[in-house]
């Protein structure tokens, strides 16, 4: 397709809609960068606190991808939408062209909590917990893998 | 794999089912390229990506289309699509009118995708494979082309100031075309008595106007009264926006048409 030529077309904006400088929409983190125009509200917790609010832009929605039943939804990106239903509509063509899915989230990103980068260490083991992982059990294995196929044939038909 | 039309033994139902086949290409294509007129130009990056993303798709439905009568004609697609002089196209006057504002498009994207199902249906209904199944599956993409337009103009039709106005233009605008839609030639009779649709142009488009009708209403938008439809594209005359588009549409395709791509 050719690209069409003339001067950027001026559209009405929807009511109340931010407008957000396309540079600031690459951050892969939800609510993307918090700088200008998406600056936070709300600050976080404390210095070298462990907990945070993503101080996103209100308009900012964070849209997670289902790609097959009963797997878990994944954060693929960022929207920005005056509301929920617009969210919805703009993440399926932007966030489900490729890659399968079957069910889409969008939540607001100002309404994240996470935690802070500096608490990272309390996540980190200090001794060694090699049995939580029962990925030596054959036998398990084999169960878990026979009834997740079962359960996907079932969805197939 | 033959196309729907090889199953079709009398001729004069053949050739008016290929004109009918040939409306709903058109249509496609044209109104793809329109569409495809936004990439870059969308009101946000989203938009952008997800109209950009419908052109794609008006565009392959489109080819859908062309590879049926291709397979019958024993041409091919791409020669059907770029090839043919500006009157042998049997889109209507809607698809080829320029973007000019977001509204229009949402308006345009609004009554074309109402009309689109309702062809679909048709056609489905027709038994005549593979074409009945080919609209099955095209159905599936064409109810989100007409849950954007709508997702979009109910937020268009509250914002203030001046959104109710413009896309009331905008629908002003666009409903004579629209009403052309349903224009109907001697094919559609033939088919009719043929069996192969079991409903007239006239019949389609009281059902088009009672199933947009509500919506527009919900917009606050008010239905043009006493507009006649804009007809001719159905016969091939076509208004003065479309050669400018056909050109650029088929400008790499015609600077070699025997290229292998």
């Amino acid at each position: 397709m050719a690209r069409p030529r003339g001067r950027r077309r001026r559209v009405i904006p929807p009511a109340d809609r931010a407008v957000t400088p396309p540079g600031e929409r690459s951050d892969p983190a939800p609510g993307g960068p918090r700088r200008g125009a998406d600056a936070p509200r709300r600050e976080p917790v404390g210095e070298g606190g462990w907990q945070r609010t993503l101080g996103a832009a209100p308009d900012v929605w964070a849209v997670f991808v289902q790609g097959r039943h009963r797997d878990a939804h994944v954060y693929a990106g960022d929207v920005h939408a005056p509301d929920a239903e617009m969210a919805l509509v703009l993440a399926k063509e932007n966030y489900t062209r490729r890659d399968p899915c079957v069910n889409l989230w969008v939540v607001r990103a100002d309404q994240i909590h996470a935690t802070t980068r500096p608490a990272a260490e309390m996540f980190v083991p200090a001794t060694d917990k090699s049995y939580r992982f029962g990925g030596s059990y054959r036998q398990q294995r084999r169960v878990l893998q026979g009834s997740y196929k079962a359960s996907y044939r079932d969805e197939d038909q | 794999m033959p196309g729907a039309l090889a199953a079709i033994a009398d001729p004069a139902v053949r050739a008016a089912y290929r004109e009918w086949l040939l409306r709903i290409a058109d249509d496609e294509l044209v109104i793809g390229h329109r569409h495809s007129e936004w990439t870059g130009f969308g009101p946000d990056i989203e938009s952008d990506v997800a109209m950009s993303s419908i052109a794609q798709e008006e565009l392959g439905h489109g080819r859908a289309w062309y590879e049926q009568i291709a397979a019958d004609d024993g041409g091919d697609a791409d020669r059907l699509a770029f090839g043919r002089a500006p009157d042998e196209y049997r889109h209507a006057a809607l698809l080829e009118q320029e973007n000019g504002g977001w509204e229009y498009s949402m308006i345009r994207l609004m009554l074309y995708e109402a009309f689109e199902i309702g062809r679909l249906r048709l056609v489905a209904a027709s038994g005549h494979e593979p074409v009945a199944g080919l609209a099955q599956t095209l159905s599936r993409e064409e109810r989100y082309h007409g849950l954007f337009a709508d997702t979009w103009l109910t937020r268009l039709a509250g914002a203030a100031p001046g959104g109710p106005e413009r896309i009331q233009a905008a629908l002003d605008r666009a409903w004579p075309d629209a009403l052309g839609l349903f224009e109907s030639t001697a094919a559609d009779e033939v088919l009719q008595r043929a069996g192969v649709l079991q409903s007239s142009p006239s019949a389609e488009r009281e059902a088009w106007v009672a199933t947009v009708r509500p919506v527009l209403e919900r917009y606050g938008l008010a239905v043009p009264s006493g507009a006649g439809a804009r007809e001719g594209g159905r016969r091939g005359v076509h208004t003065a926006a479309f050669e400018p588009l056909l050109a650029q549409l088929t400008e790499v395709w015609k600077s070699d048409p025997e290229a292998r791509w």
